[in-house]
């Protein structure tokens, strides 16, 4: 696996889109500083987007990685390697 | 498929079995996890399994007496398997449950302390880092004062000489197995060691195994799929269990496939969901090498099944050798230990199609055009499938769909310290009829041919992801969500539109909710979102509709009683339909399961 250099920006903006579009919303409802089980992102949904953003990211991501940095801000921060 | 039988199946235990190999092949794998990525983490092979059991057995039984209960929180990893062996040797009940991480995950917690109140452990055994123990004693209060330890403490215990001083009899307790009841209410079904060794014949017989079994899981253990199929079954046939986390196979489902490749299983299996996830989320590219040509059993229960999904997986990958005869439809349920009925090893799965008016007024008519159903097979050894007439409690005709009632020799004795729901689900007798006692399943379906199609449920459960969900614990988490909402006044429930299960909330709301104009629908699509939150927060599931209503138009009894099943007519018939109509951007969502790959 071969490691971006990704911003926390654009990972950020990356997984609104993605969690937008998991839970069929238009992105301006998705905000970065909800915690994930308040955006109605199910446990299952969690996993997938943890394994999509393993795959975006290039580093290694921990399937409870929305429990872990429970915001789409904090998870951007660490998957960003900030 | 004949294993030799050690000695008569009415006194033999699990353990008997497990010793009968340990002498045979000690140093024979028997289970293997792997890691997140795939790669072998740990081999536990016969003897070593053994020993580690002993002197679990032995460490429990310093501080605990017979039938004690212990309490079994290990999340992934092979702790699980000596740990409860140990407990089996020690003659100490094991409970194995949830381990509630994340901690904040509020239904688990509560699922948890219900169990804990009703059945009372003596010790927890935990394989968790110890700041998480820390935090756990401090959520779980009715946990702080017993007694934590862990596997690796308990084997550090000198196994004192002898084995086992503890042989259990047939009908001791084994275990118990916490899926039924609600978070408010949870039943433990009392499995006995006569109903442990019974269910695993009937796998051995049903699924063909032997010693050559190579089987493959991923479903939690403390699930009773997960550990009378992927932990007891090898035992019992002396095979070799490879076992991984559900998070691994959720995070990349081809890992499961690819386990399967890599060890040459024979058999595996998860509910419905987790094939139609193989064929939404795997792509062409992950797949290279593949080789499914020697998965015998491909076993799909704990979920309806579907023809489609069936058809779809067999299709997608009979490029990489899965043949569509291994796919295995099965049926059976906890308070059954497991199995009730599966199809035939090597044959295809046998579809009726029906007529679908004739259907759901009861009738079997078989059709040209209607829903194609699945049979779930047959019956094994002297386990006895009768349909019941839910409405007179008689013997149903021959084409009609009634409840399924299981009979026979082997099964649980009933729920734990709970004899009122023990008497109504394990001693069942036909009316007019005195044969019986039988377990009343609550699922409802009919006999054809002599095999056995699922037709739906009497209970009001809704299954998404192979978990029960209690619609009352979803209602109550509903109505606590927004100040518009009524105590009472919902109702949640599943529709099935024969290719998925939906989720589906009505939601009684005052506050001018319930209003023709743009301000009331602004109303109850703030309702909706709350709703839809509140849910997916508390039980990890996302709602595929949320209906909000006027108190009003929810159907009760003459006492005032929510009818979820009169409720969810009334929604397939399309009577709430203009109160679901959303504004822009709050489409309603399709299915909680993650269809679109990337």
């Amino acid at each position: 696996m071969t490691t971006k250099h990704l911003t926390q920006r654009q990972v950020r903006t990356w997984m609104v889109r993605r969690v937008a579009e998991l839970l069929k919303v238009a992105p301006e409802a998705v905000s970065p500083q909800a915690v994930f089980g308040e955006l109605g992102l199910s446990s299952l949904q969690a996993v997938q987007l943890a394994a999509e953003l393993e795959e975006f990211t290039g580093r290694q991501i921990s399937a409870t990685v929305v429990y872990e940095y429970p915001t789409i801000e904090e998870a951007a921060a660490y998957a960003a390697g900030a | 498929m004949t294993t030799s039988q050690p000695t008569s199946l009415l006194t033999t235990t699990v353990l008997d079995r497990l010793q009968h190999y340990v002498d045979q092949q000690p140093t024979a794998p028997a289970f293997t996890f792997l890691n997140e990525s795939g790669g072998e983490q740990q081999t536990l092979t016969y003897d070593a399994l053994q020993s580690t059991a002993h002197s679990i057995a032995a460490g429990l039984r310093a501080k605990l007496g017979r039938g004690d209960r212990a309490l079994l929180l290990l999340p992934e990893g092979l702790d699980f398997v000596p740990a409860f062996l140990g407990c089996l040797q020690a003659g100490v009940i094991a409970v194995p449950a949830y381990p509630p991480l994340p901690l904040h995950s509020k239904q688990r917690l509560e699922t948890l302390r219900s169990i804990v109140e009703d059945c009372r452990p003596s010790a927890v055994i935990v394989a968790v880092p110890p700041e998480l123990v820390d935090a756990l004693r401090g959520v779980v209060p009715e946990l702080a004062d017993l007694w934590w330890t862990t596997v690796a403490e308990l084997s550090a215990t000198e196994a004192s000489g002898a084995p086992a001083d503890h042989r259990p009899g047939p009908d001791d307790l084994a275990f118990l197995q916490y899926t039924s009841g609600s978070t408010a209410l949870p039943k433990g079904v009392t499995v006995t060691h006569r109903a442990l060794a019974y269910n695993e014949e009937m796998i051995r017989e049903a699924f063909e195994h032997d010693e050559g079994l190579t089987g493959v899981g991923w479903l939690p253990l403390f699930h009773d799929m997960g550990l009378i199929g992927h932990v007891v079954q090898p035992l019992w046939v002396g095979g070799h269990s490879i076992l991984m986390s559900p998070l691994t196979f959720i995070k990349h489902p081809v890992r499961w496939l690819r386990a399967i490749s890599d060890y040459g299983a024979t058999t595996s299996g998860a509910p419905n969901f987790a094939y139609d996830m193989c064929v939404n989320r795997i792509r062409e590219a992950d797949c290279e090498g593949l080789d499914l040509s020697r998965w015998k059993v491909a076993y799909t229960g704990a979920e309806p099944v579907r023809d489609r999904t069936l058809r779809a997986f067999a299709e997608r990958f009979s490029a990489y050798g899965f043949d569509s005869a291994a796919s295995y439809p099965c049926y059976g349920l906890a308070e059954a230990t497991l199995l009730v009925t599966g199809v035939r090893v090597s044959d295809e799965p046998t579809r009726l199609t029906v007529d679908n008016e004739a259907l759901s007024a009861g009738r079997v008519v078989p059709s040209d055009a209607g829903s194609t159903l699945v049979s779930s097979g047959v019956t094994r050894l002297d386990r006895e499938v009768v349909i019941v007439d839910p409405d007179t409690g008689e013997r149903a005709d021959a084409d009609q769909v009634g409840e399924i009632w299981i009979g026979g020799p082997g099964l649980p004795t009933g729920y734990w310290g709970n004899p009122d729901a023990t008497e109504e689900t394990f001693a069942a007798k036909p009316a007019g009829g005195g044969d019986g006692p039988y377990l009343r399943s609550g699922d409802l379906g009919f006999l054809y041919d002599g095999e056995l199609y699922i037709t739906g449920r009497c209970k009001d459960l809704i299954i998404i992801g192979g978990r029960n969900h209690y619609p009352q614990d979803i209602e109550l988490t509903a109505e606590e969500a927004h100040s518009a909402l009524r105590s009472g006044s919902s109702a949640a429930f599943a529709a099935d539109d024969g290719e998925a299960e939906r989720a589906v909330i009505v939601v009684g709301a005052g506050q001018g909710a319930a209003g023709r104009d743009a301000e009331a629908a602004a109303k109850r699509a703030e309702i909706a979102r709350s709703v839809r939150t509140a849910v997916a927060t508390v039980h990890g599931i996302t709602l595929d509709d949320v209906v909000v209503v006027s108190p009003k138009t929810v159907p009760r009894t003459s006492s005032g009683k929510v009818q979820r099943g009169a409720c969810r007519a009334a929604y397939l018939r399309g009577e709430y339909a203009y109160e679901t109509a959303e504004p822009a951007g709050e489409a309603p969502r399709e299915s909680t399961e993650p269809k679109d790959a990337p």
